[in-house]
C-alpha cells in the first residue's frame, strides 16, 4: 500500500448548532477542510461518518447529499456508520481508497447533530448500538456499561473518584485553549466532589460515576482532506503521514468479555496501528483518546500501551498527561470537553494531532511534535479504530 | 414465565449468552439449549439515573452475573445494597414497556427472597 498524507482539516466549533442542519455543519467543516488543503480541481472520493442520521434527524443518503452541497460532482461517494468509531472508521476507509492507489484525493468529513431532540432521548439514541435483546432491553445505557466498567476497574487499580475528577479537570482546562470545544470553563476537585453541593452540581448518573465523568452532547463536524504524496508535495503543505491505522472488535454484549475490566479491541487496534507504522507507543508525542468518559482516558491509556497496566492513573496524577507532561492527552480538551457529537470524533481527533504535527495548534500548541496517535472507541469498546500520524521533513 | 436459554456449542461444551450458533470458542456451528438457570454470582453493577421516558423509577440497578454454567448475563437486581461477589438467584419478569410492548427480562435477587 502506498502512503496517505493528510492535506486539509477543518472543523466546526462544537457545542451546540443552533438554526445549522446537520447537512450545514458538514458542509462547514468540509469547506474548511478543502479550502485549507488548496487543490485545483474536485476530490476524487467523499467519505461521510455518521451514526445517528436516521434516528436524529430524520435523513440518509449523507454522501449524496455532501457532493450535491459541494458541488463535487461526479466524486465517488457513501456515507459511513459505525457507531461512535465512523469518524475513525471513515479515515480508515479514505486512507485505503489513497493507499490502494484507487483514488488520488478523498474528502472525509464527519458530523452529528444531537441536539435537535432531548438529552435523554440523544442517551437512548446512543443506547441503540448495545446489544438489542441482552444489554438495550434492561434500560443500558453507555454510562451505564461504563459504570459497571469503572466499579470494577477502581477496586481492581485503586483507582479513586479523584483520579476520575483529575481527567475532567484536565481535559476542561486544556479546552479553554481550544476555541473550538463545547465546554469553555474550568473545573476544580473541591466543586467536583468535596463541597456540599457537588451533590447537585455533580450527581451521579451511573455509579460511580458522575455528570462530570461523562461527556457532553454536542453537534459538530471535522473534515480531513486526503491524497497521495505526490499531490501532496504539490500542495507545498507541511507532510503529515497516516502512518498507520488499526482497527479491532470485540463481543457486542459486553458481560461476555473474559476480564471485564479489559478493553481487548483498543489493544489489538493499537497494536496493529504501531506495527504498520512501524513505530512504538514510547515515540509518541501526543494522543488523543476517546475520553467519553473518565475512566476511559485512564484504562486506554494502559490498552494503548503507553503505561503499564494499573498505573494510567499515577501518570495522570504525577501530570505526565498534561501539556508538557511526558505524553501529553486530550490536547484539544477531549471528548470530555471539546464535545462529542459521534460521527465527527474519530475524524476530529485526527484534525488535532494533525494540527499539532503541522505546528497549528495555537494556543495549545505541543512543542515540536513528529508522532501523534489517535483512539476512537466505538460501543463500549466492540469496535475500536486508532492511528498512529507523523510530521515528514 | 419464560425462561431464558443460553447454548451449549455441541463440539466443545462452551456455553453463551445470548445463545449462539456458531461458538466463539471453536468456531463450530452447532448448539443446544440450556436454561439460564440456578445459582449466580455478581461481577459487577451500577445504578443508573438517567433513564429513558420507558422508565417511571427515579433509577435502576442493572449488574452482570456469572451463573454456575459459566454463562454470563447482564440483568436488573432486585437487591439495595449489592457487594460484588454476592449470591444471587434468577427469576424472569417484565423490565421495559416500549408502546404497547411489554419485554420480559432477567431479575436477580438474594436467594430466598419473596419475588422468585
Ligand atoms: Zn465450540
Amino acid at each position: 500500500m502506498r502512503d496517505t498524507y493528510i492535506i486539509g482539516v477543518g472543523m466546526t466549533k462544537f457545542g451546540r448548532a443552533g438554526d445549522w442542519t446537520l447537512i450545514d455543519v458538514l458542509e462547514y467543516a468540509a469547506a474548511r477542510a478543502l479550502e485549507d488543503a488548496g487543490l485545483g480541481e474536485n476530490v476524487e472520493s467523499v467519505f461521510v461518518a455518521n451514526m445517528g442520521a436516521g434516528i436524529l434527524n430524520r435523513l440518509s443518503g449523507l454522501g449524496s447529499a455532501m457532493v450535491d452541497r459541494l458541488c463535487l460532482f461526479p466524486a465517488a461517494a457513501e456515507t459511513v456508520e459505525n457507531g461512535p468509531a465512523s469518524g475513525g472508521s471513515a479515515v480508515k476507509i479514505g486512507a485505503m481508497a489513497v493507499g490502494s492507489g484507487a483514488v488520488d484525493t478523498a474528502l472525509v468529513v464527519g458530523g452529528e447533530v444531537m441536539r435537535a431532540v432531548t438529552g435523554w432521548e440523544a442517551t437512548d439514541f446512543v443506547a441503540t448500538l448495545t446489544h438489542p435483546e441482552a444489554e438495550y432491553i434492561y434500560g443500558v445505557t453507555l454510562p451505564a456499561l461504563a459504570g459497571m466498567f469503572a466499579r470494577l476497574y477502581m477496586d481492581k487499580y485503586g483507582v479513586t473518584p479523584e483520579h476520575l475528577a483529575m481527567v475532567a479537570i484536565k481535559n476542561h482546562e486544556n479546552a479553554m485553549k481550544n476555541p473550538d470545544a463545547h465546554i469553555q470553563q474550568t473545573v476544580t476537585m473541591e466543586g467536583l466532589l468535596h463541597r456540599p453541593e457537588a451533590v447537585v452540581n455533580n450527581p451521579y448518573v451511573a455509579e460511580p460515576l458522575r455528570m462530570f465523568d461523562c461527556c457532553p452532547v454536542s453537534d459538530g463536524a471535522a473534515a480531513v482532506v486526503l491524497c497521495s504524496r505526490e499531490v501532496a508535495e504539490r500542495s507545498g503543505k507541511p507532510l503529515v503521514r497516516i502512518a498507520g491505522f488499526g482497527q479491532a472488535t470485540d463481543t457486542h454484549a459486553v458481560h461476555e468479555r473474559e476480564d471485564p475490566t479489559e478493553l481487548a479491541a483498543v489493544r489489538t487496534a493499537a497494536e496493529r496501528a504501531f506495527a504498520m507504522a512501524g513505530r512504538k507507543p514510547a515515540d509518541v508525542d501526543v494522543a488523543e483518546l476517546h475520553d467519553a468518559f473518565t475512566i476511559l482516558e485512564i484504562a486506554q491509556s494502559e490498552e494503548a500501551g503507553f503505561f503499564e497496566r494499573g498505573t494510567g492513573h499515577i501518570a495522570l496524577e504525577k501530570g505526565e498527561t498534561r501539556p508538557g507532561g511526558r505524553l501529553p492527552i486530550n490536547v484539544s480538551g477531549g471528548l470530555k470537553a471539546r464535545g462529542h457529537p459521534v460521527g465527527a470524533t474519530g475524524v476530529a481527533q485526527v484534525v488535532e494531532i494533525a494540527r499539532h504535527l503541522r505546528g497549528e495548534a495555537g494556543e495549545r500548541q505541543i512543542e515540536k511534535p513528529r508522532v501523534g496517535f489517535t483512539c476512537n472507541f466505538g460501543g463500549f469498546g466492540n469496535n475500536v479504530v486508532c492511528f498512529v500520524l507523523e510530521r515528514e521533513g | 414465565m419464560t425462561a431464558f436459554t443460553a447454548s451449549v456449542c455441541r463440539s466443545c461444551g462452551a456455553v453463551a449468552y445470548p445463545p449462539r450458533r456458531r461458538c466463539r470458542a471453536c468456531g463450530k456451528t452447532g448448539s443446544d439449549p440450556v436454561p439460564l438457570e440456578g445459582k449466580a454470582t455478581l461481577v459487577t453493577f451500577t445504578r443508573v439515573y438517567n433513564l429513558s421516558l420507558a422508565f417511571e423509577e427515579r433509577y435502576i440497578t442493572v449488574g452482570i452475573v456469572e451463573f454456575q454454567s459459566g454463562a454470563r448475563a447482564l440483568g436488573r437486581l432486585a437487591v439495595d445494597e449489592p457487594e460484588i461477589g454476592m449470591e444471587l438467584s434468577c427469576y424472569v419478569a417484565p423490565v421495559r414497556t416500549v408502546g404497547y410492548e411489554t419485554y420480559e427480562g432477567l431479575w436477580f435477587e438474594r436467594p430466598g427472597s419473596p419475588a422468585a
